[in-house]
């Protein structure tokens, strides 16, 4: 995607994760949600239950389907059973871009079950724009790529984050779903400047970002999508936004939820933001 | 390390428990058998708690989406349900698109083959095991005997499956119940009883 590609991208507003136990209050509060981000994992091999709920949800939203075990940084080849059934779901859907993470889910037949970070070298760089253009030549929907929450870096680091990060974005040219939670969680665990780091991003390929709210647990932050979202992410975002024009914003919920209002609450502050910032500007 | 070994080696410490405690008791030894140079065994040894962290993590979630398909049983047996899921996740490893269903299903073949479970437990796990089988599938006909009676447990949670069940009948049967399922078209409601 260049420059022109992406400004051509459509605003979309901002949005939430789908999540089935929230599907009647997304419907009765339609008109305060402005699009959709469905997990593409749980409409591959659907059952009939779930084909219907795709029909509905695509009948009355804007969907961006969300992939997380492509596995995008694996060594091995890309499973393709797996990249033909989402392309096809992608095919269906028909949306203005999809997005997966940047890490690694599977090694050696294993399944890690999780995002797991990717050393930061030149061969995982490598590795994962190899990996991105088998992908461009089944999926032409543009791709963006998602910063990952981790802990742990792997050995050998020849950079690091951020320019691993803007380097397979130039070279794949994919697009960046810049998760701000990720971001400031990444910070507070690692203990770096997370302004410096967003500084260092190429954000003129920021597409959408994702916020939410995560827990403590044994002196680590977690990125659990498990409570509100904190001030300290609001004010990251708050500086996102001056920096950069996402075309999508997207609330993300998946434990502890609170009763439906304190979503849109959080949905219509994202909003607001956004509106205020770029009048700002 | 090439990226792909190096992959292959966390993946395994991330999934393994037996082997990440042999990682923590002689890394050099285990690390020589993962294919890691000595500098790497050092970067990973000094970054084990980060290693165990993510792989309780990721036990916790397999766990977290396990629960999903038996509430009944978890919101019950919460305490016995996460001591015998932490044994059997020692066992098996899921994978592919519908990881957390072969899960599930593994998890109940765990229990059901051991005696000491309570059998309370092993009940509410089959019948929502196979409850969530039958709304999963396009036609369904299905008659289940359980031999502990279920309809104590449901009436608490679903009060409109048993609207229709004789509250006599529950004081005096104590011992088995039926359940059926039926589903006639596939997209069609799933008839569900049990008494």
């Amino acid at each position: 995607m260049d420059n022109q590609q992406l400004k051509e991208l459509p605003e979309l507003g901002v949005g939430l994760g789908y999540r089935a136990n929230l599907r009647s209050e997304i419907f009765f509060h339609q008109d305060k949600i402005d699009f959709l981000e469905i997990i593409a994992e749980h409409y591959i091999d659907m059952t009939p239950e779930k084909e219907s709920e795709l029909e509905l949800l695509k009948n009355h939203f804007i969907l961006i389907p969300h992939a997380i075990n492509l596995s995008l940084g694996t060594a091995e080849t890309i499973d393709q059973e797996y990249l033909i059934k989402l392309a096809k779901l992608i095919k269906y859907l028909n949306p203005p871009w999809w997005s997966e993470h940047i890490c690694f889910t599977k090694a050696g037949g294993i399944d890690i079950g999780h995002l797991s970070p990717l050393p930061f070298t030149n061969e995982a760089i490598d590795v994962v724009c190899n990996n991105i253009a088998q992908i461009k030549k089944i999926i032409d929907t543009p791709l963006i790529l998602e910063n990952i929450s981790y802990l742990l870096t792997l050995p050998g680091q020849e950079m690091d984050e951020s320019e691993f990060i803007s380097r397979i974005l130039e070279k794949s040219d994919c697009g960046l779903l810049l998760d701000v939670a990720n971001v400031y969680i990444n910070s507070v665990n690692l203990n770096y400047d997370p302004i410096t780091f967003l500084k260092n991003l190429p954000l003129e390929r920021v597409i959408q970002l994702h916020f939410a709210g995560g827990h403590w647990y044994k002196s680590v932050l977690i990125d659990s999508h498990s409570q509100n979202t904190p001030d300290e992410i609001w004010d990251l975002m708050k500086k996102t936004i001056e920096l950069c024009n996402p075309r999508g914003i997207i609330l993300e919920r998946d434990e502890n939820f609170p009763e439906f209002c304190e979503l849109l609450n959080e949905i219509n502050h994202a909003r607001k933001i956004k509106l205020s910032t770029k009048q700002c500007v | 390390m090439c990226l792909i070994d190096l992959q292959l080696a966390m993946a395994k410490l991330y999934t393994d428990q037996s082997l990440r405690n042999n990682f923590l008791n002689t890394p050099q030894l285990t690390g020589i058998q993962l294919g890691l140079s000595d500098l790497e065994i050092k970067q990973l040894e000094a970054s084990f708690y980060q290693i165990n962290f993510f792989a309780d993590s990721l036990k916790n979630k397999r766990m977290n989406e396990v629960t999903k398909f038996f509430h009944l049983s978890y919101s019950r047996l919460k305490n016995e349900f996460e001591e015998l899921f932490d044994q059997y996740a020692l066992t098996y490893l899921p994978s592919g698109i519908k990881k957390h269903q072969d899960d599930s299903e593994k998890f109940v073949n765990y229990i059901n083959n051991i005696q000491t479970v309570n059998e309370d437990l092993k009940t509410l796990l089959n019948y929502e095991l196979i409850n969530f089988k039958m709304y999963n599938i396009k036609f369904c006909f299905k008659i289940k005997l359980f031999d502990r009676y279920l309809i104590d447990f449901l009436k608490d949670y679903t009060p409109q499956l048993l609207s229709r069940v004789d509250e006599k009948k529950i004081i005096y049967s104590k011992r088995y119940c039926i359940a059926i399922w039926i589903k006639f078209y596939p997209d069609g409601k799933l008839w569900h009883i049990v008494f």
